[in-house]
């Protein structure tokens, strides 16, 4: 039995040797065709496209015996249910014979200084979905539990003003992809530190808080809604005072402060911008408008939170991204066309 | 000569010893190896080491260039980690110590810092899965490493011995409908990768490249190590979730 399995396998051998030396190329082929299922772990590499494996695939059962609590990944596990082949009668391993499966012995290298330091910094980041909403992770059951942070009503009120219409012009340049969205500009990613800008004594951040209002100020209603307007600053009346708010979509004035720019949407419109508000000009005054992605804007208000995106960092004020570059040698910010993609 | 010569032909036995499960080829030769270089690993309390990659990546002319970057990794068990990188483009670090984990980057001096799962293998798992952040080589420091690879690769063989770098290294590829990864694990003290590199099928055979380089087994790293002290002036910012 045993010389006719021996015989068996010279045979198998020969007839591969000899395709082998018939068809190399056709070999090769089939073997690089060959595969399928899931790649292993996106570990492998800091390459942001390398596929990862599903974190609720099943895992086969794993020998539980001996965990090695201060191992750095708490000792090898060796499934017991493996299907693999014996080796067959007669054929050796190749690999080379150890007398020590893993050789490691301690060494004594010290790294690092031995001073202790005390870990005072407990502050973590505020980690946002998708929606914008501040959310809770829980860390222990990997699941997320989303809990709206409302504490900033301001932004929340005026949601829709952050809004942003699609660019008119085509992208050259590909987006930037994190979590199945594409993040599109037509200049590059340039980092600059987010520093909200001031423009002057009559501007107010959003939030911001006053108990009496200029004799300047103007009334403007929209959808119902009465906001008091006052050198390109809009307030809604509550708490027995004003707050500061967004510009509301919609809302015309008769004027814009000074100090109001005007940046290019496309070859042939400008719009207003002040105070992080864009605004249209017609016969009947300027109009509040939504940010058209694609923009330049060269500061940017208060309100802003700067949020790291995979490697990038965008300035965010609710659905509006803005992404730092760089124009002409000065910082600036241009408006992220945002894009659910596969 | 004569060794190279019995590599010929023993190459042809993986026809019998190839299992044939479910469309799998399965080398036990490169499962022991898995198996050996899995157990050495998971018997280290501290490991550092230095990781240089290549990353192939197409131009605007859709042609090849490569990405170099550096990476110096230090963990301890089960519940520490360290890691720096540095390339061309980008300059960070991840500082784990057990209960938050900060990302870094020297280049904008900014920095996110979350809670974390409390051992080193399920922040990884947190982390890829919550913000799509990997960690270079993470792959080998898996408990599982070897199930993983029978669980999600359909050809599996042991192709021998070569030298790397000057050191005798077992080499064996691992291939699925994605990428094709050829690993070289040491043949010397330690059964240790020495590198590793990915094809990817799908992109344009585009090619990533590891080397593992200066290991240092069991080394006696401070707790300071892993706690990450912001620079001055470095402003701690939010951030987003890869998933809805």
């Amino acid at each position: 039995m045993k010389i006719q399995n021996i015989h068996t396998h010279i045979k198998i051998g020969l007839v591969v040797l000899l395709l082998a030396f018939l068809n190399p190329i056709d070999l090769q082929a089939q073997r690089f065709s060959r595969g399928g299922g899931n790649a292993s772990r996106g570990g492998a590499s800091t390459h942001r496209s390398t596929p990862s494996r599903s974190s609720n695939m099943s895992r086969p059962k794993t020998t539980t015996a001996t965990r090695q609590k201060s191992s750095i990944n708490g000792g090898f596990n060796k499934s017991t249910s493996r299907n693999l082949p014996k080796k067959t009668t007669g054929s050796t391993s190749r690999l080379p014979s150890k007398t020590n499966n893993s050789g490691i012995k301690n060494k004594s290298t010290n790294l690092g200084n031995k001073k202790t330091t005390n870990l005072g910094n407990k502050k973590t980041s505020n980690i946002k979905n998708k929606s914008g909403n501040k959310i809770n992770i829980d860390n222990s059951k990997k699941n997320v539990n989303i809990n709206v942070n409302n504490s900033k009503n301001f932004h929340q009120n005026n949601s829709r003003n952050t809004r942003v219409n699609h660019s008119p012009r085509h992208y050259n340049r590909p987006p930037y992809r994190y979590g199945g969205r594409g993040y599109y500009c037509h200049r590059p990613y340039y980092y600059h530190p987010y520093r909200p800008f001031y423009w002057g004594p009559a501007w107010h951040p959003w939030g911001f808080f006053i108990t009496t209002l200029a004799t300047t100020a103007i009334i403007v209603s929209i959808e119902n809604q009465k906001y008091h307007y006052d050198n390109g600053v809009y307030y809604v009346a509550e708490n027995n005072g004003y707050t500061v708010v967004q510009a509301p979509v919609g809302a015309t004035v008769q004027t814009l402060p000074k100090e109001a720019e005007t940046v290019q949407v496309t070859e042939t419109t400008n719009n207003y911008y002040y105070g992080g508000a864009y605004y249209e000009k017609d016969a009947n005054g300027y109009t509040v408008v939504p940010a058209t992605a694609g923009t330049i804007v060269p500061s940017l208000p208060e309100g802003g939170e700067e949020t790291k995106i995979g490697d990038q960092t965008y300035v965010q004020f609710g659905d509006t991204y803005y992404q730092p570059v760089q124009v002409d040698g000065k910082d600036m910010y241009e408006i992220v066309e945002v894009k659910d993609e596969e | 000569m004569k060794k190279y010569i019995t590599l010929f032909v023993l190459s042809i036995l993986p026809y019998a010893t190839f299992a044939q499960n479910e469309d799998k080829k399965i080398d036990i030769d490169a499962v022991m190896l898995f198996d050996q270089m899995g157990e050495a690993i998971g018997e280290l309390s501290a490991v550092s080491f230095h990781l240089s990659t290549i990353t192939e990546v197409l131009d605007g002319d859709k042609k090849i260039e490569n990405k170099y970057n550096e990476c110096d990794v230090k963990m301890v068990g089960p519940d520490k980690l360290s890691v720096k990188q540095h390339s061309k483009d980008k300059h960070s670090a991840y500082y784990y110590n057990g209960k938050i984990i900060t990302y870094y980057s020297f280049n904008e001096n900014n920095y996110i810092t979350v809670d974390a799962p409390d051992n080193i293998i399920d922040m990884i798992d947190f982390m890829h899965d919550n913000f799509s952040m990997d960690f270079p080589a993470a792959d080998f420091f898996y408990p599982t490493f070897t199930d993983d690879i029978i669980e999600n690769f359909n050809n599996i063989s042991y192709i021998g011995l070569d030298l790397l770098g000057g050191e005798e290294c077992n080499i064996a590829q691992i291939e699925n409908e994605n990428v094709i990864v050829k690993i070289w694990i040491s043949d010397e003290a330690h059964t240790l990768p020495k590198q590793f590199e990915i094809t990817y099928k799908k992109k344009d055979n585009l090619k990533y490249k590891a080397t593992f380089s200066d290991w240092q087994l069991n080394p006696e790293i401070n707790d300071n190590v892993f706690d990450f002290t912001p620079p001055a002036s470095a402003r701690l910012i939010s951030v987003l979730m890869a998933k809805s």
